[in-house]
C-alpha cells in the first residue's frame, strides 16, 4: 500500500460516486466488481468497503433529502425494521459463502440493475420532474416490510444499498411519489448498510487503507455531482452506465468461469 | 398529532445530525490517511476513529429520531425507533465484540 496506490482508490472512489449520484444509484455497483476483478482485492472486503461507501453517500446526500422534507421518516423507520433484521442475518450469512458464489450473485444482481438502469433511462427521455409533492397514503404496508427485508438482505450479502427493490416496490405497490421513495430508500440505507457493516468490520472484512481513499472519492464524487445533477442530461449517463455494469458483470462471470478467481 | 411544523423541526435536527456525522467522520478519515502517509505508523487511530464514527452515525440518527418522537408524544414511532435501535446496537455489540466473527470458525 502506498501513495499511488491511495491516489488510484481516490479516483475510483471519485468517479463511481459521481457517476452514481447522477444516475441515482450507490457508487457500490462499480466498486465491487473493480475492486475484486483488477485490484486484487478479496470478494468479502470488496463488498465491506463498499458498505462503508454506501453509508458515506447515503449519510451525506440524505441529510439534504430529510431537511426538504422529501423522505418520508416515519415510513422509513418502519421499513428499517425489517431491512436491519435483513441486513444483519444475510452479513452473517455472507461469511459462509464462498466468494465465487458471492462473485455470480453479485453478477446476477448487476444484470437486474443494469435492466433497471435501461428503464429508468428510457423513462427519462421526456419525463417531467415532479416539483410538487402529491398527497399520497402509505398503501400495502406488509408487502413494504417483506420488501425491505429482501433489500436489508441483499445489503447484507452484497453490499448494495438495495434502492432498486425498494424505490419500485414503494413507487408501483405502495402509491408512494417517485421522489419521495428514493428520498426514502436512501434514508434507510445508511442505517442498512451500518448494520452489516458491523459485522463485516467485527470480521475483518473491512480493510481501512483501502476503504479509506475509497469513502473519500466517493464522498466528495456524490457531493460534487449532487450540485451538477439538476443541470445534466441523465439519459446519456445512464446509458454509459449500462454499459460499464454489463462489461464488468461479463468480466466478473469470466473471471469465475475462467477459474482465476 | 404531528403538525407540518413538528416535521420542519425534526427534518432539520436529523439532517443536521447525519451531516455532522458524515462530514466529521471523512475528516477523520482524511487526516488519518494523511497521517498516516506522511509519518509512517501513525494516522491509523484517527482512520479508524473515522470509520467508527461514519458506522455508528445511523445509530445516533435512530436514537436523536426516537427522542424528537417521545417530545411529540408520537409514541407509535417512539416504539419504532426502540425496535430498530436494539436491532442495531444488538448487532453491532454481538460483531465488535466479536461473538459473531467466532461463529464462522
Amino acid at each position: 500500500m502506498n501513495a499511488e496506490h491511495v491516489t488510484l482508490l481516490l479516483i475510483l472512489g471519485f468517479i463511481a460516486g459521481g457517476v452514481g449520484a447522477l444516475a441515482g444509484i450507490g457508487g457500490g455497483i462499480i466498486i465491487t466488481p473493480i475492486l475484486a476483478i483488477y485490484l486484487g482485492v478479496p470478494m468479502h472486503q470488496a463488498i465491506g468497503v463498499s458498505l462503508t461507501a454506501v453509508i458515506a453517500t447515503s449519510t451525506a446526500t440524505s441529510s439534504v433529502y430529510v431537511e426538504k422534507g422529501l423522505s418520508n421518516i416515519r415510513l422509513g423507520m418502519t421499513l428499517e425494521m425489517a431491512t436491519t433484521i435483513g441486513a444483519a442475518m444475510a452479513a452473517i450469512i455472507a461469511g459462509f459463502v464462498d466468494r465465487k458464489t458471492l462473485a455470480v450473485l453479485f453478477s446476477v444482481f448487476m444484470l437486474y440493475t443494469a435492466a433497471s438502469l435501461v428503464k429508468k433511462a428510457w423513462d427519462s427521455r421526456h419525463q417531467k420532474v415532479e416539483t410538487e409533492i402529491p398527497p399520497y397514503k402509505v398503501k400495502r404496508l406488509s408487502a413494504g416490510l417483506g420488501a425491505s427485508l429482501v433489500a436489508g438482505g441483499l445489503s447484507g450479502l452484497l453490499g448494495i444499498g438495495g434502492g432498486p427493490i425498494k424505490v419500485p416496490i414503494m413507487f408501483l405497490f405502495m402509491g408512494i411519489p417517485l421522489r419521495v421513495a428514493t428520498a426514502t430508500s436512501n434514508f434507510m440505507i445508511g442505517v442498512t448498510a451500518a448494520t452489516s457493516a458491523y459485522i463485516y468490520y467485527g470480521r475483518g472484512d473491512i480493510p481501512l487503507l483501502v476503504a479509506g481513499p475509497i469513502v473519500t472519492g466517493v464522498f466528495a464524487g456524490s457531493l460534487i455531482s449532487a450540485r451538477l445533477a439538476s443541470r445534466v442530461r441523465t439519459t446519456y449517463i445512464l446509458f454509459l452506465l449500462v454499459f460499464v455494469t454489463l462489461y464488468l458483470a461479463a468480466n466478473l462471470l469470466w473471471k469465475v468461469w475462467g477459474g482465476k478467481f | 398529532m404531528t403538525t407540518q411544523t413538528d416535521k420542519q423541526e425534526e427534518g432539520k435536527i436529523l439532517g443536521w445530525t447525519l451531516r455532522l456525522g458524515a462530514y466529521g467522520s471523512v475528516a477523520l478519515i482524511v487526516l488519518g490517511l494523511f497521517l498516516r502517509f506522511a509519518h509512517e505508523g501513525v494516522g491509523l487511530g484517527f482512520l479508524r476513529a473515522g470509520f467508527l464514527l461514519l458506522m455508528f452515525t445511523p445509530a445516533v440518527r435512530i436514537l436523536v429520531a426516537g427522542i424528537v418522537f417521545l417530545r411529540e408524544r408520537d409514541y407509535h414511532y417512539a416504539i419504532v425507533s426502540a425496535v430498530v435501535l436494539t436491532v442495531v446496537v444488538l448487532t453491532s455489540v454481538l460483531a465488535l465484540v466479536g461473538i459473531l466473527p467466532q461463529l464462522e470458525k
